[in-house]
């Protein structure tokens, strides 16, 4: 029995390195293949000093060349991609902080900021697990403890699965091996820094958007959206849920760490996020109030017109340009302030 | 609690531990006689705590059979009445066929009767229990009816100690989806100590690899599609029907004979031997040959408990044949669309018997040479494949109506898309189907075939490690066992 041990716990180092060995090598985004076909791209350009991080609201509102233009002094590059959540901008964040050497170069970061929601699917898959760790898991649990029953277990359950590389393994030694198989590096990703126009992006990267592909008409979803935004930007200015509590706190800890590494964090809203309210979660963020004005429909309600929009969600190129163009104002107005 | 989930893992990890303690423990304690009773003790609480994880409220139901074939065998073997053997041999039939007709058939045979006599002109409303299918409640009543009728005819003696019948009723591993074993076989091995056999563990492992990545690999990745296909009113285009019959023909054979050679090669590291399930059924020459190796255990049983004592191949063997096949079909479930698989298979069958071709083929694929395997044995084993997985089409589709507008789509001509899979997830599945038909056809001649893997000892330990990164990465989606509704 005792020869049977010893070869079963050889196979077994056999098979954790078998698990750790790609993560060893891989880059700490590769989970998410937006970031994995973008980033060699930032690193091999050291003439850009900002980064924008987010979601297809970042990927497709933000042209870095019109930020540019505005503001004459950064040399931008959109690193937002479709489906990124709140927390794993924020996780890619982390890690851009934590990466040596990466960060010399850069002198602003924009990140866009979602309430986080949960789903039992979203751990369960790579793009979910990759980015888990011991400390993540626990702010996780934290955040979504009050909201969802089954969060604590599910995301438990889903950090075991990481460590023990449940979902993740042939995907990692398949990245490691080939590391362009499995990464869309489609055109929309790479035009204009990173900046994707909403509607090329959709032809070249076959993004479900079945509204506008079918030419249904969403300007009553876009009213919905403009009314559900206005509520909140006028209802209590002041409370936020303890879950919030903990993302604010975490993402002011990411914005004073950046600033001792000489990056200047800005946080900015997701438009038409429909399903929490946003600007008071903003209001509690470092500079996040200034920013928080861009979703308040009484200022900005080009923002929530069919004429600037590509679909209920997200805006059309028209829409991208004035967005930029507003987010450059807003970064010179707090930048010149002392 | 699934075999491929970690809550097993801990599980076995702990009964295996406990179990193999027992030995070093009553030795140093002197009591070496007490192992064989601790050791059917540990074996019935773990199979217990098993079966409870399921549903605690069926495990009455498990103990109460056990108690009654223990009992019947008990008085069987101390009477030499005729009369009243077949009484208590009755009893027994009637408890544990009773049981599964309540559980299993009686909502089924109430509806039917109810369409039957509606089609009549006569309305009734149908009385309709309702009641959940205890898991594995057609492989153990089966366990333990071949008992009662091998004591019943003198095949074997009846069992003495409560506790080893319990066991072998209970035994977890096999619990709920076979192989059925047998008496004869099985309490023998329960009866005396096991000790640790190393060659058996290391084999014992290989095989639990092997089912595992049939199972959590093949069998659950082809699934994705097959159920897309399988869905009532799916209206793809006619290859994808095509793909999607195919892929259950995977889909089925993956999870079957993989939960059985999980369950094997869990026995063999609890030093017990459980019979073969599965022989490379996929590469028989004809559909006799698929029956010889297509879920022996129940196969044999039928033949042995059924086609046997009707008069098997000499009185009326077209009736027994298609009795048999019926039967056979029947016992996966309660619906019209098991029954025509049955018959379909019947009908593949009959003529092969009547030819007398029905017990060529004994030996293994490739046994005649290689010029012989190319020209007669391939296209033969193509053939048989294709008649196998139309089979299937009866056997998952949920309706008579419903099998036959899935053969309607095979000739849809509609347009052929996949947007589910990218050509990525195409690639991997078309790998692993690969990699498992190499290796069957590779092993073919042996108990499963990562026993007869005669290369060096590098690659066989590559491969070994490639089948377990595949296994882990898709373990954790814990997806049920086909067999387990049966």
């Amino acid at each position: 029995m005792v020869s049977f041990f010893f070869r079963l716990l050889f196979f077994s180092m056999l098979v954790v390195g078998a698990i750790i060995v790609p993560r060893l090598f891989l880059p700490t985004y590769w989970g998410n293949e937006g970031h994995a076909v973008k980033m060699p791209y930032v690193e091999s350009h050291e003439e850009i000093n900002t980064l924008f991080i987010g979601s297809s609201r970042t990927q497709f509102h933000i042209d870095p060349l019109v930020f540019d233009s505005v503001t004459g002094k950064t040399q931008s590059f959109n690193l937002g991609y479709s489906s990124t959540r709140g927390e794993e901008s924020m996780f890619f964040l982390e890690d851009l902080l934590a990466h040596e050497n990466f960060l010399q170069n850069i002198d602003y970061i924009f990140l866009e900021v979602r309430p986080l929601f949960y789903d039992e699917l979203l751990y369960k898959n790579l793009r979910g697990k990759y980015q888990l760790n011991k400390d993540r898991l626990i702010f996780l649990q934290s955040y979504f403890r009050p909201i969802n029953d089954f969060a604590t277990k599910d995301l438990s359950k889903s950090y075991i699965e990481s460590l023990l590389g449940i979902g993740m393994v042939r995907d990692e030694w398949s990245q490691l091996a080939f590391p362009s198989m499995r990464l869309n590096k489609s055109i929309a990703f790479f035009e204009k820094r990173g900046f994707a126009n909403r509607k090329k992006a959709i032809e070249s990267d076959q993004i479900n958007s079945n509204l506008v592909a079918a030419g249904i008409d969403f300007t009553d979803k876009l009213d919905d959206r403009r009314d559900f935004a206005l509520r909140c930007y006028e209802a209590d200015k002041e409370t936020i849920s303890a879950s919030d509590a903990l993302y604010v706190e975490r993402l002011n800890a990411l914005h004073d760490d950046l600033s001792r590494e000489g990056v200047a964090l800005y946080f900015i809203p997701t438009l038409r996020f429909e399903n929490t309210p946003l600007p008071n979660l903003f209001r509690k963020l470092n500079q996040g109030d200034l920013y928080a004005e861009t979703s308040n429909p009484k200022r900005y309600p080009e923002f929530y017109s069919p004429e600037f929009s590509g679909d209920a969600a997200h805006l059309n190129l028209q829409g991208a340009r004035l967005y930029s163009t507003v987010l450059a104002d807003l970064f010179l107005s707090i930048s010149a302030t002392p | 609690m699934l075999f491929n989930s970690l809550k097993f893992l801990v599980f076995f990890i702990a009964v295996f531990g406990g179990y193999w303690s027992i030995r070093p423990i009553m030795q140093k304690l002197g009591k070496l006689s007490y192992v064989v009773s601790f050791q059917n003790l540990l074996l019935l609480l773990a199979s217990y705590t098993f079966y409870a994880a399921w549903n605690v409220k069926f495990l009455g139901l498990i103990l109460a059979s056990s108690v009654l074939d223990y009992w019947v065998g008990k008085r069987m073997s101390n009477t030499r009445s005729d009369w009243k053997r077949k009484a208590l041999l009755g009893l027994s039939l009637a408890f544990n066929l009773g049981m599964l007709g309540l559980f299993k058939y009686f909502d089924f045979f109430s509806e039917s009767f109810a369409d039957l006599l509606h089609s009549l002109g006569m309305s009734i409303n149908p009385v309709v229990l309702g009641l959940a299918l205890p898991v594995g409640i057609s492989f153990y009543t089966f366990q333990t009816l071949s008992y009662s009728i091998d004591v019943y005819r003198n095949k074997i003696p009846a069992e003495k100690k409560l506790l080893t019948f319990l066991v072998y009723v209970a035994y977890f591993p096999q619990l709920v989806a076979g192989p059925i074993e047998r008496a004869n076989r099985f309490l023998p091995q329960l009866k005396s100590a096991r000790s640790f056999s190393y060659a058996m563990a290391v084999d014992g492992c290989r095989q639990i690899l092997w089912g595992f990545f049939k199972k959590v690999v093949v069998a659950d990745t082809c699934a994705l599609f097959a159920n897309e296909v399988f869905t009532p009113g799916y209206d793809g285009g006619g290859i994808q029907v095509a793909l999607g019959i195919l892929f259950f023909t995977l889909q089925i054979y993956g999870d079957f004979s993989g939960y059985s050679d999980i369950a094997i090669g869990i026995s063999k590291l609890m030093g017990i031997q459980l019979m073969q399930n599965f022989a490379t059924p996929y590469f028989s020459r004809n559909i006799g040959e698929f029956w010889r190796r297509w879920h022996i255990s129940l196969s044999t049983w039928f033949r042995d408990y059924l086609y046997i004592p009707l008069g098997g191949s000499r009185t009326k063997p077209l009736k027994n044949i298609l009795i048999i096949f019926l039967v056979s079909g029947f016992w996966h479930g309660a619906n019209w669309t098991f029954i025509l698989w049955g018959a379909y298979h019947a009908l593949l069958f009959v003529p092969l018997f009547l030819m007398g071709k029905n017990r060529s083929h004994l030996d293994s694929l490739g046994s005649s040479g290689t010029a012989a395997f190319w020209i007669k044995e391939l296209p033969a084993v193509l053939t048989t494949f294709t008649l196998v997985a139309i089979g299937w089409v009866f056997f998952r589709a949920e309706s008579i109506n419903h099998a036959y507008q899935v053969f309607l789509g095979l000739t849809s001509t509609a347009y052929v898309d996949f947007p589910m899979w990218s050509s990525f997830d195409w690639a991997w599945v078309g790998l692993y189907a690969s990699i498992m038909v190499f290796i069957e056809f590779w092993g073919r001649k042996h108990e499963h075939p990562l026993q007869g893997l005669n290369i060096p000892i590098f690659f066989r330990w590559a491969l070994y490690l490639l089948l377990t990164l595949l296994v882990t990465h898709h373990f954790g989606d814990e997806a049920q066992f086909i067999y387990f509704q049966f």
